[in-house]
């Protein structure tokens, strides 16, 4: 069996154009549905680039095209960390939507969000963009809450460190990516208990572990008229309070979740 | 402006990288800096610390080019039979064909941090067209001074004792962090003392030009700058070597300071290195 190598490029307007990797559906089935990947923030980029590209392969190896890609300012996409801005990286999906149609002719989109991404997808669906499934993988769902447990974790990790540290400006970092005033306020404003959810048709929630938080968004989506389900798979944790962040994160059963989902008709 | 644009090479073209090209093509030697993995990081390097380098190479005239070896990244997979222990290496050795090829390149300039030292040393010493190397925390070798220094720092430095003293009372005061056990991915094999003796010796005499960094990670291997010239003994040329120590900065350089610091002190010793060579 002969597998189309997974094809990198740049898509939209130069000179701030931004990164993505396509990959052509393969297999018997012909779906008629593209997958956008929505990574995680800068933050935990490193440590789920490996399974997000797993998931982009295997998804494809199911028959779906399917489009991952860098935010402005992230991975790499142009820009310098510091431009990041939660508000870009939402059109940003817009871009990558429309990249993802024009590279494999299909018209209906399905999106996983992951982590911050997922909140970032909820938005872009909100504004307009028309997508039939949404998977929110361990979705941030209180931007307060999320800021504040990378602060506590980074803050422990620093004092772990055996060595000071050439830190001159560590109030306006986060996990060593720049982290000023205006991003802290975008992040912070992320909730998806009340902000728009938008009107996928499906929705997928799934945990690393229980999390009331993920059901209760589940059942808010329930209540909007989404079909929305809520699945709790055996992957540990990116980090949490007392652990460290990991450097790769391996989380097989959250990406055979996903793709059982999306490959299912409902 | 810099421009950025996907390139592949090497067998089937299965490598994948980045180019950086500079705003204006250059008529005289044309000079590229090369990077490639580190550990488990694809080619943005940790914290993007190479997207960082490239463009501020870039914008300084050089061509950069940042890539993934078969199997990491966004190359495909070593196909069964292709592998060899120097995969590294062959996968490094592809790039510069390529950056010869198809880029009209005449030298190039690899910079490795931690485990990427172990395909771009022996690429150095083996290939003529690579002019400079830096080498981030590559291969240490403690010495009798080292032993004689860590003794003496490790009793002297209040700083040391008051940190050692945080750490006890939060062993007390607070669960220890767990870090999640996952099995060794890869395993390092330092060259010998001798074997890196000789092929430094070999770069000096050949004038490829050096920078050795070494972090506050590699404290409990190397803890000064001259312990490079100790390693190599007194009759390796040291005019072309360069070594930075970096006491305050942690093996991935995880702040915005210290990267930005790394990033400028490249670009310096790179247009140094040129400047140096250039001159009558």
């Amino acid at each position: 069996m002969t597998v189309d190598l997974p094809s990198g490029r740049f898509f939209g307007d130069a000179p701030d154009v931004l990164f993505g990797v396509f990959h052509a559906g393969s297999g018997e089935v012909v779906r008629d549905t593209g997958i956008l990947l929505c990574h995680a923030a800068p933050q935990e980029y490193s440590i789920v680039y490996w399974i997000v590209r797993q998931l982009a392969l295997d998804l494809a190896s199911a028959g779906f095209p399917v489009l991952r890609f860098d935010y402005h300012a992230t991975g790499d996409s142009t820009g310098a960390a510091g431009e990041a801005s939660l508000t870009r990286w939402v059109s940003d999906i817009g871009a990558a939507a429309e990249e993802l149609r024009r590279a494999s002719g299909v018209r209906r989109i399905g999106v996983v969000g992951m982590r911050l991404g997922g909140a970032l997808a909820v938005r872009a669906i909100a504004a307009g963009l028309e997508v039939r499934d949404l998977v929110l993988w361990d979705p941030v769902v209180s931007g307060t809450e999320y800021v504040t447990l990378m602060e506590r974790v980074d803050r422990r990790v620093h004092a772990e460190r055996h060595y000071p540290e050439n830190d001159l400006f560590p109030h306006r970092e986060l996990f060593g990516y720049p982290f000023d005033e205006a991003m802290r306020r975008e992040t912070e404003s992320v909730n998806l208990l009340t902000e728009p959810l938008g009107q996928p048709r499906r929705m997928l929630v799934v945990s690393h572990g229980d999390n009331a938080r993920h059901t209760a968004l589940m059942e808010r989506a329930t209540r909007e008229g989404i079909a929305a389900a809520h699945e709790v798979v055996d992957v540990p944790p990116l980090y949490a309070d007392g652990i460290a962040p990991q450097e790769t994160l391996f989380a097989h059963a959250a990406k055979r979740a996903i793709r059982a989902f999306l490959a299912s008709r409902r | 402006m810099t421009t950025e644009r996907v390139v592949t090479f090497g067998p089937g073209g299965r490598i994948q990288g980045i180019v950086t090209a500079p705003p204006t093509a250059t008529d005289g030697v044309r000079r590229a800096v090369v990077m490639s993995n580190v550990g488990m990081h694809h080619r943005v390097g940790p914290y993007r610390l190479y997207v960082d380098l490239a463009r501020a190479m870039a914008a300084d005239g050089w061509m950069a080019l940042r890539f993934d070896h078969l199997g990491m990244g966004e190359s495909g997979q070593r196909i069964a039979g292709e592998a060899s222990a120097a995969d590294e290496v062959e996968d490094l050795a592809q790039a510069l064909d390529y950056l010869g090829e198809a880029e009209g390149i005449d030298e190039v300039f690899v910079v490795a941090l931690c485990s990427g030292v172990d395909g771009a040393h022996p690429l150095a010493v083996r290939d003529a067209r690579v002019r400079g190397a830096a080498f981030i925390d590559g291969y240490t070798y403690t010495t009798a001074g080292f032993r004689r220094r860590r003794l003496l720092l490790r009793f002297l430095q209040l700083g040391r004792w008051s940190r050692f003293l945080r750490r006890q009372i939060r062993r007390v005061t607070q669960p220890p962090v767990h870090r999640v056990d996952v099995l060794p991915v890869f395993s390092r094999v330092y060259p010998s003392q001798d074997q890196f003796r000789r092929d430094i010796g070999l770069l000096a005499d050949r004038g490829v030009s050096l920078h050795c960094i070494f972090t506050g990670t590699l404290d409990s291997s190397f803890n000064a700058e001259h312990q490079i010239f100790e390693t190599l003994g007194p009759t390796v040329r040291r005019d072309r070597i360069a070594v930075t120590r970096l006491p305050r900065t942690d093996h991935v350089f995880r702040s915005v300071t210290a990267r930005h610091d790394l990033v400028t002190r490249i670009r310096d010793w790179a247009a140094q290195a040129v400047a140096r060579r250039d001159a009558p």
